[in-house]
């Protein structure tokens, strides 16, 4: 089996958050008199779900482009890309998310697209970065070796650089999946939904239990999908 | 044949290799020697295409090698590097099956290939499943061997194979690669730095430096006769002694005068100088001189520590006299039977 335990109980821990946060926001408003009201309109899992969806398929594609970049900027007849790549994705880094869901708003509107660009913009460096650096890292003679016995880029690519780059490229995307839990939050100023909703709901209305649904389930997340990643590490990273 | 005509190879503006115009014969252990950064790494890629020539042509079996693809060169010929170079996320199995299955060998010949190589390479089955850091240096390059040896290549480039390893090590491996380069008449091209090495295994050698080839020879008449001070500094003051390994016994031993135990000499006192005491065998028992009364009594030897074989070198037979404290030795066959003897006085007038 991938997962550890840790990451399994931290699973159930997440569902159970996630069902039964209305009756402990009750029980605590209970015991401590307060004035606000617990109940809040949607359902918890479906916002996780609609969270865990925007920051995969966001960083799947982050994945694929990175990856594809990376690649590309390491061909040895293509080493005019490596520096336009390292700025691009650098700069890509350095676009506060924010900024760039208020730059496409008023491009293609509300809704989960922006922040799903802005996810995808943002995770992009992690993952370039770790497959230059993957690849860049194989010793120089067993390159030397492999080419001297023969091998075509093809063979070269796919039998030597992306195996032996593999767990770094891997913890690039770890990286890049870990922070996006977390920024994909923002999203909910602009309709995209997840769990922002609840905190900028709560922001708005002043209702604390509103903040604690959300940012105590994306942190739950956060944790979740670092421990998966470090679980496919671990099992696929046995190799070398 | 490996044919190098005006090859010159420059990168930017430094000239590493100078207008070089030699030939390889099939079936040699080539080897090119040099000090570091005189071009002679260079020369070798250049057999397999790793480097492209500036200028000039080599001509592989009659073939211009700018006209054959390089990944398709190169898997034709076997290569070998110092750092070794298994792939860490393979097995040894997998290491060594790479250029067969480059040239879409089938299933079962890759699999006998693999099994010949590991044993011809001194080692078993039981390394097969190993993955590279579980085999210690010696091990890894036996491996990188086999690994080159997989396809059954005609010729095989070694760049310093042995440089990083321990001296016993090193020693075993440079005796098996020269076995394996006899029994299978590979044509070997292989670069080092160690004088000692080029002079143990080569069957020529080429000298390098600054780019240019000063002087290809065998060992021995290399050591001979040096063509110029550079390559005599670069023999070494020791090349008479180094000479000295490439020369055996076999061709300085004289015939020996000897006497049988129970033999027709009977007083020693008639003896000029000694003689070898062999029983009815010819097997070699002692030896006696004028000093001893009595045949009899005469000095018991061990063949086997005292006496030189035909195939050793002189250098073991100078060794031995020095060890023995004496300037002439027996030679006996290996099973003790005695077939002549060897004089220092022949080995300092002769070579």
């Amino acid at each position: 089996m991938i997962f550890s335990k840790r990451t399994v109980l931290l699973f159930i821990l997440l569902a159970v958050f996630d069902i039964s946060a209305y009756k402990i926001g009750c029980f605590i408003a209970e015991i401590s008199h307060s004035l606000y009201n617990p109940l809040y309109k949607s359902s918890l899992l479906y916002l996780t779900y609609q969270h865990v969806y925007m920051v995969i398929l966001a960083t799947s594609i982050s994945s694929v482009v990175g990856i594809f970049l990376g690649i590309i900027a390491t061909r040895d007849s293509l080493s005019d890309l490596l520096l336009p790549v390292n700025l691009i994705s650098s700069a890509s880094q350095s676009f506060p998310p924010v900024a760039v869901i208020a730059l496409l708003v008023p491009i293609i509107g509300f809704g989960a697209k922006p922040i799903m660009i802005a996810l995808f913009v943002y995770g992009l460096f992690p993952i370039v970065q770790n497959t230059i650096g993957g690849i860049k890292g194989i010793d120089s003679y067993i390159r030397d070796a492999s080419i001297g016995m023969g091998m075509g880029w093809f063979e070269l690519l796919f039998e030597v650089e992306i195996p032996l780059a593999f767990n770094k490229i891997l913890s690039g995307i770890k990286t890049s999946l870990t922070v996006n839990v977390g920024v994909a939050a923002i999203g909910a100023v602009v309709g995209a939904g997840g769990l922002g909703a609840p905190i900028i709901s709560g922001l708005i209305n002043e209702n604390q239990f509103y903040i604690a649904y959300g940012s105590i389930s994306v942190a739950l997340l956060a944790v979740l999908f670092n421990g998966m990643m470090d679980d496919i590490e671990r099992f696929y990273g046995l190799k070398v | 044949m490996i044919r190098f005509e005006n090859v010159t190879k420059r990168f930017d503006k430094t000239v590493a290799v100078d207008n070089i115009d030699f030939e390889i014969e099939s079936g040699d252990f080539f080897v090119i020697i040099g000090p570091s950064g005189s071009g002679k790494t260079t020369i070798l890629k250049m057999i397999n295409k790793m480097v492209i020539p500036s200028k000039g042509k080599i001509i592989m079996g009659g073939r211009d090698i700018s006209t054959i693809r390089g990944e398709i060169l190169r898997r034709k010929i076997g290569y070998v590097i110092q750092n070794i170079g298994l792939l860490p996320h393979m097995s040894v199995e997998e290491n060594i099956s790479i250029v067969p299955k480059l040239l879409k060998m089938d299933k079962k010949s890759i699999k006998k290939r693999v099994l010949d190589t590991i044993y011809l390479v001194g080692l078993d089955e039981g390394y097969l499943r190993k993955k590279p850091n579980e085999l210690s240096g010696g091990e890894a390059q036996r491996v990188g061997i086999a690994r080159a040896l997989a396809a059954d290549p005609s010729i095989m480039l070694m760049d310093e194979p042995f440089g990083a390893l321990d001296p016993i090590t090193r020693l075993h491996l440079q005796n098996e690669i020269r076995k394996i380069q006899e029994t299978l008449k590979k044509t070997i091209v292989f670069v080092t730095h160690d004088i000692d090495e080029a002079i143990k295994i080569a069957t020529k050698i080429a000298i390098v430096e600054n780019g240019r080839i000063v002087q290809i020879d065998s060992p021995k008449r290399l050591l001979s006769n040096p063509k110029d001070e550079f390559v005599a500094k670069f023999l070494g003051s020791d090349r008479a002694l180094k000479k000295l390994s490439k020369l055996y016994v076999g061709d300085f031993q004289k015939p020996a005068e000897f006497t049988k135990k129970n033999g027709a000499k009977g007083y020693s006192k008639e003896i000029d100088g000694y003689l070898w005491v062999v029983d009815d065998n010819f097997k070699l028992l002692g030896w006696v001189d004028g000093f001893s009364d009595r045949i009899e009594f005469f000095t018991e030897v061990d063949y086997k520590k005292f006496a030189l074989f035909d195939k050793d070198t002189l250098k073991d037979a100078i060794s031995k006299m020095i060890w023995e404290s004496v300037r002439m030795l027996p030679v006996c066959d290996k099973n003790g039977k005695l077939i002549g003897e060897i004089d220092l006085y022949d080995i300092i007038k002769k070579t």
